[in-house]
């Protein structure tokens, strides 16, 4: 089943050029690591992501490469509101304008807040694979979010604590930057 | 946490965002040039450890055949919607960050591609935690339910059990 999406089509369709301009750097990086193996090369037919896997781990730990960062997460009493208004309106140039003239957002009172999440704790180890399912609207999304980082709009409450391979950051999150990519 | 941990999480969307105008292979190629570390096996220089990682991603999720076809959106023609997925999973692998949360990565890929994927991050997570948050059952170490099912749902059909599950409440 894993072979099934490997090298669907014949590498020799591609222009010239371009696939001696792989082959090479192919030939380059396989060789300067003195490794003949063809299941690790890409170029090959008979090639296997695992085998290509074990082998960058195994390198390098032998070669004393630092590896990626491997990390497991702690949380506890995790709560995450949302808040929004119930009516939004469009923007238009005159509200825009308007708005700089706006001062009911003084006292505005409080932003209606919905709880998303009611106390959650929870361990994820290093190198597992955690299965979060849930019915739409379940707060699925929002726990990811909370858990990478990506709380714009989102608010955990001061009790929340997440920690990260042990370590506990000393102040809470701003809501400005943000820790993780989002592709 | 955000200042401590920045480039240690990632989190993909449901929902693909790309240049639609670059193509499969400078997508990834970018990718993996953003996340290329100084210390790298020896001997190798960025340009080759980029170019090597990117043909392996390439190959192991199957986008080869379309490496120099823009990734294009809805209104650019591009690759396919499955194989658009399949760059946003291949980009994501490539950052090798220590958490990465998935948000429903199988959505529209047929069946084999999503296996095919779900090995993929088995493998990979080796190195790495993951967050998986899919409908693929078979191959996760953990459950976690964020809702609590009705009582005739509670026993859910797969066939690899997860060796533990853990549920827990949460009331919309």
């Amino acid at each position: 089943m894993a072979r099934a999406n490997e090298r669907v089509t014949n590498p020799n369709r591609t222009r010239d050029g371009d696939q001696r301009g792989r082959e090479e750097s192919q030939n380059i990086v396989l060789s300067k690591l003195r490794i003949t193996d063809p299941r690790v090369d890409p170029s090959h037919a008979a090639f296997d992501f695992d085998r290509w896997s074990q082998t960058v781990a195994r390198l390098r730990a032998e070669l004393g490469v630092i590896s990626p960062p491997r990390s497991g997460c702690v949380f506890r009493r995790l709560t995450v509101r949302g808040s929004a208004s119930p009516i939004r309106y469009q923007d238009t140039v005159w509200t825009a304008l308007v708005s700089l003239f706006d001062f009911s957002k003084l006292w505005r009172g409080a932003v209606q807040t919905k709880t998303i999440l009611h106390n959650l704790d929870g361990v994820l180890q290093k190198g597992e694979l955690l299965l979060v399912l849930g019915m739409p609207g379940s707060g699925c999304t929002t726990f990811l979010k909370a858990i990478t980082g990506q709380t714009s709009g989102l608010d955990i409450d001061s009790e929340t604590v997440i920690e990260y391979r042990g370590e506990n950051p000393p102040s809470p999150p701003s809501s400005t930057r943000q820790a993780g990519t989002e592709t | 946490m955000k200042s401590r941990f920045k480039g240690d999480l990632v989190y993909t969307q449901e929902s693909d965002q790309h240049f639609p105008h670059l193509t499969v292979a400078q997508t990834l190629e970018f990718a993996g040039a953003m996340r290329t570390p100084r210390n790298r096996l020896p001997g190798l220089s960025r340009t080759d450890r980029v170019r090597h990682v990117v043909e392996v991603m390439l190959v192991a999720f199957g986008l080869f055949h379309v490496r120099d076809t823009i990734v294009g959106d809805d209104h650019v023609r591009g690759v396919s919607g499955g194989e658009r997925k399949r760059v946003t999973i291949a980009e994501a692998a490539l950052a090798e960050v220590a958490v990465s949360a998935w948000d429903n990565p199988t959505r529209g890929l047929d069946s084999a591609s999503a296996l095919n994927f779900v090995h993929r991050l088995r493998t990979l997570s080796d190195c790495k935690t993951f967050f998986l948050f899919s409908f693929s059952l078979s191959l996760s170490d953990h459950l976690h339910l964020s809702h609590q099912w009705p009582r005739h749902a509670s026993q859910p059909r797969y066939t690899n059990h997860p060796r533990r599950y853990s549920t827990d409440s949460t009331r919309c």
